[in-house]
């Protein structure tokens, strides 16, 4: 059986999510759009959208960026 | 709370951008590898956090993103420095308070003394000091077992003596000798003479050769008890060691002039403040000569906490200088203390109800009122003396 290799395919993204509060995101590579009800972020492999509400980026490096506030939704989709 | 003191020491702003594409502007920064957080939208505007050495390169990011920025609040160590530039003064206590408490928190501020009752204070501290239990000695040189083994040489009274440290206060716990009752010395042949003239009214004579009978008379001088007795086996000698209970004639005179002199306050007081740090005294006063009629007491005023008394504080020295004031006073006040001073000498020389007055004589004589009693008094007239010798002349 081949060993599953999830984290190349995933094209160095990674994305962590406690409760509804906050969402860690490793290996994005910019801001979409920002505003205090959607954080999109752009990634390897397309946009992520973060929905909510006082949505805040506690921390925001190359590495990565950390959403906080009270998170709704979770949207994957393709580059616009 | 460790990041907030990593960002407090360079120094961080709160940068507001407004208009144009922030989200451009953002993606810049984190391309540039600058660390930007607290990232919030308000309405048009983009609030963000970043070092201050940092925010000159926002700049021309900004310019291409559109963006006006301004900054909203300075945090950290280089904007409080240069806020409080012009008071270096503060910076001065600051480094005086670090230096005073790194230079007095070894230090001892208080000595505390407990356990002696016979043994003087003073004599204690004398010898703690001379171990390095003194005000404003280092705690750690303090030489608790040289306190221990020698504090009890210097100090006879004295059982055992330690000195407990606690923070800035040395306890010396102190326990005395408990005395052991003074044992009779029979080694010493002796006699017993009488000291005074008497009418022998009972002997207790517990050794010795008694040479002279209940009801007899005796004179000051006369051998009572002897040491020497004549035993079948030959001379042998003893210490004489009882008491002989006499009727005996005593006088007390009494002399109180008319006209005395006495030192009263001129009522100018000189206080002389000396304030008190640790063993260091430093006077607040000129050294001008005092006149030599002056007398003199202290009022210590020392900081406290709680029970205990720092060693910071004022000691006044009050001087009164005093004048020589001749007075008289009526024979009825003569003869008032004439009879005060009677009755210190009579509790002074007779035991209690051991004593009848039998005839008292009061008057004026040259410039002084003269008390003299006659008393008819019960007491011990034995005094021992050596083997053979005779009544000391100063009895």
């Amino acid at each position: 059986m081949a060993k599953r290799e999830w984290w190349p395919r995933a094209g160095g993204f990674f994305m962590e999510v406690e409760g509804d509060r906050r969402v860690v995101l490793c290996g994005c590579r910019g801001i979409c759009a920002y505003t205090e009800e959607c954080v999109s972020l752009r990634t390897p492999f397309g946009v992520v959208s973060v929905y909510g509400q006082g949505l805040e980026m506690g921390c925001m490096t190359v590495e990565g960026a950390t959403v906080t506030g009270r998170v709704q939704r979770i949207e994957f989709g393709e580059e616009m | 709370m460790v990041s907030r003191m990593m960002r407090w020491f360079p120094g961080w702003v709160r940068v507001e951008a407004e208009g144009g594409y922030p989200e451009r502007l953002l993606n810049a920064v984190t391309a540039a590898r600058i660390a930007v957080w607290g990232v919030r939208r308000h309405g048009e505007c983009l609030r963000f956090s970043c070092l201050a050495g940092d925010y000159r390169a926002l700049r021309p990011m900004a310019r291409k993103a559109c963006v006006r920025m301004r900054m909203r609040h300075k945090h950290g160590l280089p904007f409080w420095r240069h806020r409080y530039r012009h008071r270096r003064g503060l910076l001065v206590g600051l480094v005086l308070y670090i230096l005073v408490l790194a230079w007095l928190s070894p230090r001892i501020w208080v000595i505390e003394v407990t356990g002696n009752a016979v043994t003087p204070t003073e004599a204690i501290l004398a010898a703690a000091a001379q171990r390095g239990v003194a005000l404003g000695a280092r705690m750690d040189r303090v030489d608790v077992k040289g306190l221990q083994i020698g504090g009890t040489k210097d100090m006879p009274t004295v059982s055992f003596i330690t000195v407990n440290p606690s923070h800035n206060v040395a306890r010396i716990e102190v326990t005395e000798r408990e005395e052991s009752p003074p044992s009779l010395d029979l080694t010493q042949p002796s006699d017993m003479v009488a000291l005074r003239d008497g009418r022998i009214l009972r002997m207790e004579v517990y050794s010795g050769h008694k040479l002279v009978m209940e009801g007899e008379a005796v004179t000051a001088g006369t051998r009572l008890v002897t040491g020497r007795v004549e035993t079948e086996l030959g001379e042998k000698l003893y210490r004489s060691y009882g008491a002989v209970w006499a009727e005996t004639r005593r006088r007390i005179t009494v002399s109180v002039p008319l006209t005395y002199t006495y030192t009263q306050p001129t009522g100018e007081v000189i206080c002389q403040p000396t304030f008190t740090f640790l063993c260091w005294q430093i006077p607040l006063y000129s050294n001008m000569p005092l006149q030599p009629q002056t007398q003199s007491y202290q009022a210590s005023h020392y900081l406290t906490v709680g029970d205990t008394v720092l060693p910071f504080g004022v000691v006044n020295t009050y001087r009164l200088p005093t004048k020589t004031v001749t007075a008289t006073r009526t024979e009825a006040e003569a003869q008032a203390l004439a009879q005060l001073q009677l009755a210190e000498k009579e509790s002074a020389l007779f035991l209690p109800d051991a004593y009848e007055e039998m005839a008292r004589q009061g008057g004026v004589e040259d410039g002084a009122y003269v008390l003299r009693v006659d008393y008819l008094c019960r007491e011990n007239i034995a005094v021992e003396v050596p083997l053979g010798g005779e009544l000391p002349s100063e009895s």
